[in-house]
């Protein structure tokens, strides 16, 4: 059996060694380490709490219940980012969402599921003028984003959200590096056009 | 700049204006209870060796090898029952004197010997007791030895009861 001394140094082929032992502090390692990510990714593709929470929690199944096939010559995050992303990306193609609008899904009709459906911004920890102005400035950016088309959105959230290699990008998107590179480079250039207001 | 020098360069190098913007974005959370949902619906696997054992005790039963271990286990069991057996018998007569002789001699000489012990611990205790009544000072002495010796031990049990207990 492996014990890992301190999980929290653990490396993720590590600790996914020691959940394949069946450990429970290793599957809540996990969790701990990518729900965030993973749950922002989906969320910033889908733009709805409720159903991102279903998708992010149908990641975590399908790659937790799975993790005895898990190949360690390939990164973890490549593969628990690149089913989260076809997850999202299989909802929108279901149901055709595109674009991105804070005030709510465009198929929201009620006042209570616009609100549901609108992205939530600030985390309440600062003043409430820099709260505004945060919530303005992320207003607009996720308004940006949310304009891009999603195989951009994916490859631009991944690059400058996640901080992730291209190469990883490629591998997480199933794309070849080549494109993964003209699409973070459209992406930065809609986004600078959007956003160039924001700059005067 | 060529495609192996953009690909070393860190996303805030990049292109630091929109990196520094899109690194303002909050960091969403699922709800709390979040694991524990996730958890409920995943199955771990067992430990490692408790695979390896039902993946040896399969291949004993398919392959039939349980029946063997199991009539080497049987009779490997009944070895030390025959060998007692064969052993009682064939002292049986030594075994009825030494029963005879308990029976009319060992149990008396055995309690006499324990009433002789009990009566000579009183017989100290009284010699003892007789000696240190008159003496205050050495009276006072042996109370005071005694509390210690009951203190001391109280701490031991405390400070064994205390200690944490080895983990992992």
């Amino acid at each position: 059996m492996h014990y890992s001394p301190d999980l929290s140094t653990a490396t993720d082929q590590q600790v996914v060694e020691w959940a394949t032992d069946g450990a429970e502090a290793a599957y809540r390692e996990l969790l701990r380490r990518y729900q965030r990510p993973v749950f922002s990714l989906i969320y910033r593709m889908v733009r709805d709490r409720e159903l991102a929470e279903d998708l992010t929690q149908e990641t975590f199944v399908k790659v937790l219940n799975a993790i005895d096939r898990y190949r360690p010559e390939y990164k973890f995050s490549s593969w628990i980012f690149k089913i989260a992303n076809n997850a999202a990306i299989d909802h929108l193609r279901r149901k055709e969402l595109d674009t991105l609008s804070l005030e709510g899904r465009p198929d929201a009709t009620t006042p209570d599921r616009v609100e549901a459906t609108a992205l939530q911004l600030g985390d309440g920890s600062e003043s409430p003028l820099d709260e505004l102005e945060a919530r303005e400035l992320g207003t607009q950016i996720e308004h940006a984003i949310g304009r891009l088309r999603p195989e951009y959105r994916a490859c631009i959230i991944m690059r400058h959200v996640e901080g992730r290699p291209y190469d990883e990008i490629a591998e997480t998107l199933d794309l070849p590096l080549g494109t993964v590179k003209t699409y973070i480079h459209r992406a930065r250039a809609e986004l600078k056009e959007t956003l160039a207001p924001l700059k005067e | 700049m060529n495609d192996r020098e953009m690909s070393e360069l860190t996303p805030a190098q990049e292109d630091p204006a929109i990196h520094r913007m899109l690194s303002t974005l909050t960091a969403w959370t699922p709800g709390p209870g979040f694991d524990s949902r996730v958890l409920a619906r995943v199955w771990r696997p067992h430990p490692l060796w408790l695979r390896r054992a039902e993946a040896y005790w399969g291949e004993l039963v398919e392959t039939g090898q349980v029946w063997l271990i199991a009539g080497a286990f049987a009779l490997g069991s009944l070895i030390p029952v025959i060998a007692l057996t064969a052993l009682v018998s064939a002292h049986m007569a030594e075994i009825w004197t030494f029963l005879d002789w308990l029976v009319a001699e060992g149990i008396p000489v055995a309690w006499m010997a324990t009433l002789a012990f009990l009566s000579g611990v009183v017989s100290t205790v009284n010699t003892v007791a007789s000696a240190l009544l008159p003496n205050a000072r050495a009276l006072t002495l042996a109370v005071v030895a005694y509390l210690v010796l009951l203190a001391g031990c109280a701490g031991g049990l405390y400070r064994t009861m205390s200690a944490p207990s080895a983990t992992r």
